[in-house]
């Protein structure tokens, strides 16, 4: 042992919650030591106690009601769990940092950036000089007044990372920061972060995640935590990497003859909120599906991806002005959001399932019943045949003994498979149709993603069906789509097949994309990466901020689509296509 | 008191023992929290003492007796027991025992065992200043009293009641029932009226929001209760010519339609925040009826947040009447309120006067009580299922 004591050193902690059902034991003698300068990543499956062990570091469970604390924190040298509330909160302010999930409430709105900043510098007895942190996170010196309106995603995003590391602090605890984010986003923190402990080679990271490729790039160490304790303790190399989706679409790929099954042309949509500007989140965007060519939708945070989605499938109507044409199978789209649409029964949507009081699933229905009543919205008196298809689908899917269940006692991946069920049983099975899937793996652990796959895969087989996935996962799009859409700034910016797409990406946002999933880096981190923004303007090109083949047309016209054979991008500078194989 | 069933039985049997026990008890209690009189250690009977003015003449010992002397002119039976005064003569016949033997059990527990003779020399020798002071205007009190009390006791000139000064035990449960009554009613009607308008304006947004939201309530909220409240029980009395035990009931139907933007704005909030939930969104594109996923997806997942509005309305209402009807803008001449048997007493002479006034603040409490636990036993039946066991709280 060398003589640096360790930054964090957890014995024997264990955390219970008094719970209705009696006292839970979350985490059971866990023992762990970060050391100074090390990055530590926590993984593990739902309901291991993760996020209570981080809550755990940061001393939220100190005194609190309910909570019984057993073992011993040490952190910085002092035992955690018998601070005074006074000596806790000199603590934090002195060493510790956190990053949390919910990223777009964490700043102050009422506080300028700068004025945030020097409040956590003067807290943690430093002197007060907001630019610095700002200038290594790459965020605008000019725009150190700006109020968090003021700001785009992405510098929302850096000022939040310089407010976290602008204590100096001595632990960064970062609680599955990234799950909400894409890809580039995910990869934008860490490599912000990796920048910091560049820095300061003294400061400890610990962070929980999901993802193993992050996991596999960024941490030292990695700790494996079920049940309330450490079961692994390793080398993160050893983690196994992102996980080999087999490619259930390839069989199946379309014909270019194909007919269109939807048509969008010049969709628009502004949202519109009293004292403020009208936000235009759809900007005359093009969009074509040919029967049975299961489409991937991928791009930014906030680029209109759900808005797409959500006027396809009716969630929001659709004002005839907005859009040129919007047809499914020849026939028109509007007025879908009434519920006796001729089409209702055509178009469905699988939700993206984060919480089991709110989620798609009724929290108050039980499986059997939630599946069931959107047959029952379709065939009304249909309650056998529907019950049957019930349950011979929970039988073929691995959930047969789930179906008195509610919400709240499934699982993540069972709820998520459960919603694609009930998502699927309100179509029709003799026309052709659309789903509609919201990113379906997004809150998964990895090891569900498997399963939820190869459940829409069987589903396409038996029902003739046509999939728009919104998704973040590469993987997903890889395995189940054939063709993909890349969005940025309302706008669709390229349209491949996906085989061509991964290989050979061509407008800049898809090139960024592509290269942030992939797990190789430069060493020195990748200065586009590092410069990427949303666009605050709606003249030039939209990737123009951190794009390398920048010129002066970039600045004054926004692109539109170009053809490129079996494929489109909207790019005043794309790079020649290489020749298909 | 872990089973929610164990405590909901608890606090109706408190609110029960307070409806229909206390009025039993106010007596001996308004005797308590009276000083006992300064020269005498028997203490006879304070509750005569302290309402007995300074310059009143002896053999007047109370206003009470004072009213009743011209209805009531055979005081034998009553004379040995002055204190007994503060129950009145019961109007019902099977009563009058029970207040008795109430009055006479009490009694001993202050450590006299024969009132009897004693009380009627009791008035004579105390004078207490502060019991004046409390509970009577040192100067014209005594003489006005009389003058008083009769013309608010002309509504009710029945031999059977006799006298408003105290009201009897009976009176008063009837009075505590009837406030309940109200109470409930506000409630019931509030919620029935906010609740169906936040839900459509909730739902629907738009026009039908910005009627119900911006014109009723807000407007509504925006002028002051208790004047349009006054205006409204005066019209409708005029117009319906209805008085007494009828207005009651249009009373409480009134305070809860202008409480009513309570509920609307809770209820409308929270539809909005259901609306945007996934599972109902979902139902929407299942091609329900807008009518049905208000009722299938959204009440059901609204109904526990109701459950507070709902008690404290009860309550609010319970307060509205009696203050509606203390002023003698309610049902006050029949005295089926507490606010109303306030409103007949009005010159409070004795402590015991007051003891609708607090049956009123305990009444209050219990309900509370009763109601939230009733509400959480509710809630944990119907409301949201208890959050998942894999995620940390």
């Amino acid at each position: 042992m060398t003589a640096t004591p360790p930054t964090v050193r957890v014995t024997g902690l264990s955390v219970a919650f008094d719970t209705p059902a009696g006292r839970r034991t979350v985490l059971d003698g866990l023992d762990l030591t970060v050391r100074p300068g090390e990055c530590l990543a926590i993984v593990g499956p739902n309901g291991a106690g993760k996020t209570v062990l981080t809550n755990a570091l940061l001393g939220r469970y100190n005194r609190a009601p309910g909570v019984h604390l057993g073992g011993h924190i040490q952190i910085c040298g002092e035992d955690l769990l018998t601070l005074s509330p006074r000596a806790l909160r000199r603590l934090r302010a002195r060493h510790l940092a956190a990053i949390f999930q919910d990223f777009s409430h964490t700043l102050n709105p009422i506080r300028s950036i700068g004025g945030q900043l020097r409040q956590m510098q003067t807290l943690a007895g430093l002197a007060a000089d907001p630019r610095t942190p700002l200038a290594r996170v790459n965020f605008p010196v000019d725009s150190v007044g700006d109020r968090p309106h003021q700001l785009s995603q992405g510098m929302k995003q850096r000022a939040l990372v310089a407010l976290a590391l602008a204590n100096r602090p001595r632990l960064v605890i970062a609680d599955e920061v990234t799950s909400a984010l894409d890809v580039i986003n995910q990869q934008v923190v860490f490599e912000l972060i990796t920048g910091e402990r560049r820095q300061r080679p003294e400061m400890a990271v610990v962070f929980v995640c999901h993802d193993t490729r992050l996991v596999r790039q960024y941490a030292d160490r990695v700790v494996v935590i079920d049940h309330g304790r450490v079961v692994e303790d390793g080398d993160p190399q050893r983690v196994t990497p992102a996980m080999g989706l087999r490619a259930v679409a390839a069989e199946q790929t379309a014909d270019d003859d194909a007919p269109t099954l939807l048509d969008a042309r010049g969709i628009s949509k502004r949202f519109r909120a009293p004292f403020r500007r009208p936000r235009l989140v759809l900007r005359g965007l093009d969009l074509r599906i040919r029967h049975r060519e299961h489409t991937a939708l991928i791009g930014a945070s906030g680029s209109g991806k759900t808005t797409l989605a959500n006027l396809v499938t009716g969630v929001l109507p659709i004002d005839p002005r907005e859009a040129d044409t919007l047809t499914f199978d020849g026939a028109s789209l509007i007025g879908l959001h009434r519920p006796d649409h001729p089409l209702r029964h055509r178009i469905q949507m699988v939700f993206q399932d984060p919480d089991a009081a709110i989620g798609s699933i009724d929290p108050r229905l039980t499986v059997e019943q939630v599946i069931l009543e959107p047959r029952l919205a379709r065939e009304p008196g249909a309650e056998e045949a529907g019950r049957r298809w019930v349950h011979q689908k929970l039988a073929a899917f691995g959930l047969a003994d789930l179906a008195d269940r509610r919400a709240a006692h499934l699982s993540g991946g069972q709820r998520q498979r459960v919603e694609i069920l009930r998502a699927f049983h309100g179509l029709r099975p003799d026309r052709p149709t659309l789903m509609v899937a919201d990113e379906p793996t997004s809150m998964l652990d990895p090891a569900f993603v498997g399963e939820v796959v190869d459940i829409f895969a069987a589903l396409a087989d038996e029902y003739d069906v046509t999939y728009l996935f919104i998704t973040h996962s590469l993987e997903l799009m890889r395995a189940l789509c054939h063709r993909v859409a890349v969005m940025f700034d309302g706008e669709l910016v390229e349209q491949a097949p996906v085989d061509r797409l991964t290989l050979d990406p061509l407008h800049p946002y898809a090139r960024l994309l592509l290269r942030a999933g992939r797990e190789q880096r430069e060493a020195d981190g990748d200065p586009e990466l590092r410069r990427f923004t949303l666009p605050d303007t709606a003249t030039g090109c939209p990737a123009r901020a951190w794009c390398r083949s920048r010129t002066a047309t970039c600045d004054a016209h926004r692109p539109r689509l170009q053809r490129f054979g079996d494929r489109e991008v909207a790019c005043h500078h794309p790079p020649r296509p290489r020749r298909t194989p | 008191m872990r089973s929610p069933t164990r405590r909901i039985a608890l606090d109706l049997g408190a609110l029960a023992l307070i409806v229909f026990g206390l009025p039993w008890l106010t007596g001996p209690i308004g005797a308590l929290i009276t000083p006992p009189p300064a020269n005498t250690e028997e203490a006879p009977a304070p509750t005569a003492s302290d309402s007995t003015a300074p310059d009143s003449t002896p053999p007047a010992p109370d206003s009470a007796p004072l009213d009743e002397a011209p209805l009531d002119p055979p005081p034998g039976e009553r004379a040995p027991l002055d204190h007994g005064d503060l129950f009145d003569a019961p109007p019902a016949p099977d009563a009058a025992p029970a207040a008795r033997g109430d009055a006479l059990g009490d009694d001993d527990l202050f450590g006299d065992g024969d009132p009897g003779p004693t009380s009627p020399d009791a008035p004579a020798e105390s004078g207490d200043p502060l019991g004046d002071a409390l509970f009577a205007d040192p100067e014209p009190a005594p003489p006005s009293a009389p003058e008083r009390t009769p013309a608010r006791a002309q509504p009710d000139p029945t031999p059977d009641h006799p006298a408003p000064a105290g009201p009897d035990p009976l009176t008063l449960s009837r009075a505590t029932l009837g406030s309940l009554l109200v109470g409930l009613l506000t409630a019931v009607v509030a919620t029935l009226l906010g609740g169906l308008l936040g839900l459509i304006s909730g739902y629907r947004g738009g026009l039908v929001e910005r009627v119900a939201v911006r014109w009723f309530a807000d407007g509504l909220d925006a002028l002051p209760q208790f004047v349009v409240l006054v205006t409204a029980v005066a019209l409708y009395r005029d117009l319906a010519g209805t008085e007494g035990d009828a207005l009651l009931l249009a009373v409480g139907v009134l305070i809860g339609a202008v409480n009513s933007t309570q509920v609307l704005l809770v209820v409308h909030h929270q539809t909005r925040l259901i609306a945007a939930r996934k599972y109902v969104i979902a139902a929407r594109l299942m091609g329900w009826s807008a009518l049905r996923v208000v009722r299938r997806k959204i009440v059901p997942h609204l109904r526990h947040e109701l459950i507070i509005p709902f008690t404290q309305l009860v309550v609010w209402g319970l307060f509205v009447e009696t203050a509606l009807s203390y002023l003698g803008f309610g049902p006050s001449s029949t005295g089926s309120t507490l606010g109303a048997q306030l409103h007949r007493i009005d010159p409070f002479a004795r402590p015991a006067d007051l003891a609708p006034a607090l049956v009123m603040c305990l009444l209050t409490v219990a309900l509370a009580a009763a109601l939230r636990d009733l509400g959480d036993a509710i809630e944990a039946r119907l409301g949201e299922p208890e959050p998942p066991t894999t995620d940390a709280p």
